[in-house]
């Protein structure tokens, strides 16, 4: 159970890589740029199979967009330190 | 004893990051930590031999070679990135005494470690 | 939990400042025990001398709230000299530390969160 923050576009190659870097269980927590990442509806299918996805809420509106534009769901920096306290490792 | 990666992945040249990375593994030794450095992405180009930022007026990579063999700090870098960037095996500066690990063995190599902090 | 966050580039170009404190402000509201480490040019976000405009947000003081509500705010020194912050033109509850406080903050931490350049 390892949490993984990507926080740079999906245009910067370290985004995708750092995507494939997940293990089942894991969860992948886009910010910053790396929310746009939720726009693509086809997400799921570039991580291994289990992982979970969420991107964070302000940085995804602050951005111009609404939540029903994410393919994954949303959560804020609440959720950031619950993640935190459910993943005894964190990638970032 | 608690492990850690540290991940450089930008450009040794004109970005600091790679001293930056090496400073603070260094700094581990301190407590009861064993750090590891791994070179991705354009990081890689920092174990050319003729890979020199001083050209540019910048602090040379060369400086924590000492530092690299009195430690005996493991610097692991991306097969494929350095096939990316056509660097040879003769072409590597051996101060780094530079392991290969292939992108397909990443997920299982970080998550090995305590902590994987990226710079 | 004892958690840490990272900070590497400079405080009014990037998000990453803005990111750490609200994280850091989450963190204490869930009781954790929270440390930021200002590493590189993001020690320039604890100059007690920037003026912004009045209508952006004001860095140092805001790491300064942070601080009195119990986030231990520590600063590469090496690197605050480097970029001529000097002790004193910190922020107040912000203090001059270094990599062996890195290594120990590592060592300690349940949770460490590196913002990446």
């Amino acid at each position: 159970m390892t949490l993984i923050v990507v926080k740079k576009s999906p245009e910067n190659g370290i985004s995708n890589r750092l995507l494939k870097v997940a293990l089942p269980s894991d969860t992948i927590l886009l910010v910053q740029d790396g929310v746009l990442f939720a726009m693509d509806k086809d997400l799921e299918s570039k991580v291994t199979q289990g992982v979970k996805l969420v991107a964070l809420k302000e940085d995804f509106l602050a951005r111009g967009f609404s939540e029903a534009d994410s393919s994954i769901p949303l959560v804020d920096y609440n959720g950031w330190v619950e993640l935190l306290e459910q993943n005894d490792k964190v990638i970032s | 004893m608690k492990s850690v990666l540290f991940v450089a992945y930008q450009s040794p040249a004109g970005s600091i990051w790679i001293n930056e990375t090496f400073r603070s593994a260094f700094g581990m030794y301190g407590e009861e930590l064993e750090p590891v450095v791994l070179f991705m992405g354009e990081a890689v180009l920092a174990v050319r031999a003729n890979c020199k930022p001083e050209q540019l007026g910048c602090l040379p990579l060369s400086i924590t070679f000492k530092y690299i063999a009195r430690y005996k700090t493991k610097v692991v870098a991306v097969n494929e990135d350095l096939e990316r960037f056509a660097i040879a095996e003769d072409g590597i500066e051996p101060s780094w005494n530079v392991t290969r690990i292939s992108e397909s063995e990443l997920p299982d190599f970080m998550h090995a470690f305590d902590k994987v902090v990226f710079f | 939990m004892n958690i840490t966050i990272q900070v590497n580039v400079p405080p009014y170009t990037n998000e990453d400042m803005d990111t750490a404190m609200h994280l850091a402000d989450a963190c204490l509201k869930k009781g954790h025990k929270v440390s930021i480490f200002l590493f590189a040019d993001s020690v320039l976000a604890a100059n007690k001398q920037v003026k912004p405009m009045r209508i952006d947000r004001n860095i140092p003081v805001k790491i300064q709230e942070l601080a009195s509500k119990g986030v231990a705010m520590n600063i590469c020194g090496l690197c605050a000299e480097y970029r001529g912050l000097t002790q004193g033109t910190n922020v107040d509850g912000s203090v001059f530390s270094g990599v062996p406080e890195m290594a120990s903050l590592v060592f300690t931490s349940d949770r460490y969160v590196s913002l990446m350049p």
